[in-house]
């Protein structure tokens, strides 16, 4: 009898083993996979635009539409304007007291054309900085504050005396 | 006359038999697990730097094509949607595909969407991973407007 119960005990032993083994085994194998989901979800947040590369081609490019704006006169805005040049303008106003109004045909041009460049799949975001980091203007989309991924970039425009920041803000769609 | 020893001896192998199975499944069970885990990482990470290399191969071959097409007129001079549309690129790109397949397309973003052209390799191999590449230029386009063009590249 002495002997059987040897035996007994033994074999729990070795089940209690390999019960330990098994959750070691388990433990082992969630700490690789989560280290493997990990470096392939790193691997799915690379931004499909350069936001640099966009802003500069952006302030570069024509505005492509002629717009007409109504300040204190008729301003008619060609279509072979740049950017940039356009935008310099509107700030010069809107420093001098014009109303962000009076600039809407021009800003939802310049929005359309960022979402052009940016695809369905990106939200955008331009934002113009007077040298006190005062927002003076801000054109796109308002961006998904829990947005896992944010990408930017920012120039320098300068225009009759004055330094402005121009910072273009992506963020991918899915947070 | 029964041999007890024997029978016992016996009974203790059966038993003894059944009482590993337990052991044998738990055993078993934590080696599968770990040898899965391992080889489902092994292959996602493996797939991961595939598509790092592909992505670096595209970056190269979209940097190459654009500076050759901001180039087409002249140092400091604007290209124009003309000689970016004569230019011959499919050689020097063929060659910076380090022998994969691979698809380049320009396309016009602004102000009208359309494609320029488009160069391929002979696509002889199924897609497994793929790396892709896009930059954005500027180009003075036929009506006097500076245009938005974009390069885009899929190797795999």
């Amino acid at each position: 009898m002495s002997g059987r119960r040897g035996a007994d005990s033994g074999g729990q032993l070795a089940t209690l083993d390999a019960i330990v083994f098994f959750s070691a085994a388990i433990l082992v194998s969630s700490v690789l996979l989560s280290y493997g989901l990990e470096a392939t979800k790193g691997a799915e947040i690379r931004p499909t635009r350069d936001p640099a590369n966009m802003l500069d081609v952006f302030l570069r490019a024509s505005i492509g539409v002629d717009i007409t704006l109504d300040l204190s006169e008729r301003v008619v805005v060609r279509s072979n304007e740049q950017i940039g040049e356009c935008l310099a303008i509107e700030l010069r106003e809107l420093v001098g007291g014009s109303p962000v109004e009076s600039f809407l045909p021009l800003n939802q041009q310049l929005s359309n054309v960022l979402l052009r460049l940016c695809g369905h799949s990106l939200q955008h975001r331009l934002v113009v900085l007077d040298k006190s980091s005062h927002e003076v203007l801000a054109i796109g989309m308002d961006l998904d504050r829990g947005a896992r991924n944010a990408f930017a970039s920012s120039m320098e425009l300068r225009d009759d005396g004055m330094d402005y920041v121009v910072i273009l803000v992506i963020t991918t769609c899915v947070s | 006359m029964i041999d007890y020893r024997v029978m016992r001896a016996d009974r203790s192998g059966v038993a003894g038999f059944f009482e590993d199975l337990p052991v044998l499944m738990f055993v078993l069970s934590g080696v599968v697990a770990l040898v899965l885990t391992s080889a489902f990482v092994s292959e996602r990470i493996s797939a991961d730097r595939l598509d790092d290399q592909l992505d670096t191969v595209a970056k190269r071959m979209v940097d190459s094509v654009a500076s050759e097409m901001l180039f087409s007129c002249g140092p400091d001079v604007l290209p124009t949607v003309t000689s970016i549309r004569a230019l011959n690129c499919s050689d020097h790109v063929s060659q910076l595909s380090d022998g994969r397949d691979f698809v380049l397309s320009v396309f016009s973003m602004h102000p009208s969407f359309g494609c320029l052209f488009s160069i391929s390799s002979n696509q002889n191999s199924t897609p497994r991973s793929t790396g892709y590449a896009s930059e954005l230029l500027n180009a003075l386009g036929d009506d006097g407007l500076c245009t938005v063009l974009e390069v885009r590249v899929i190797v795999w």
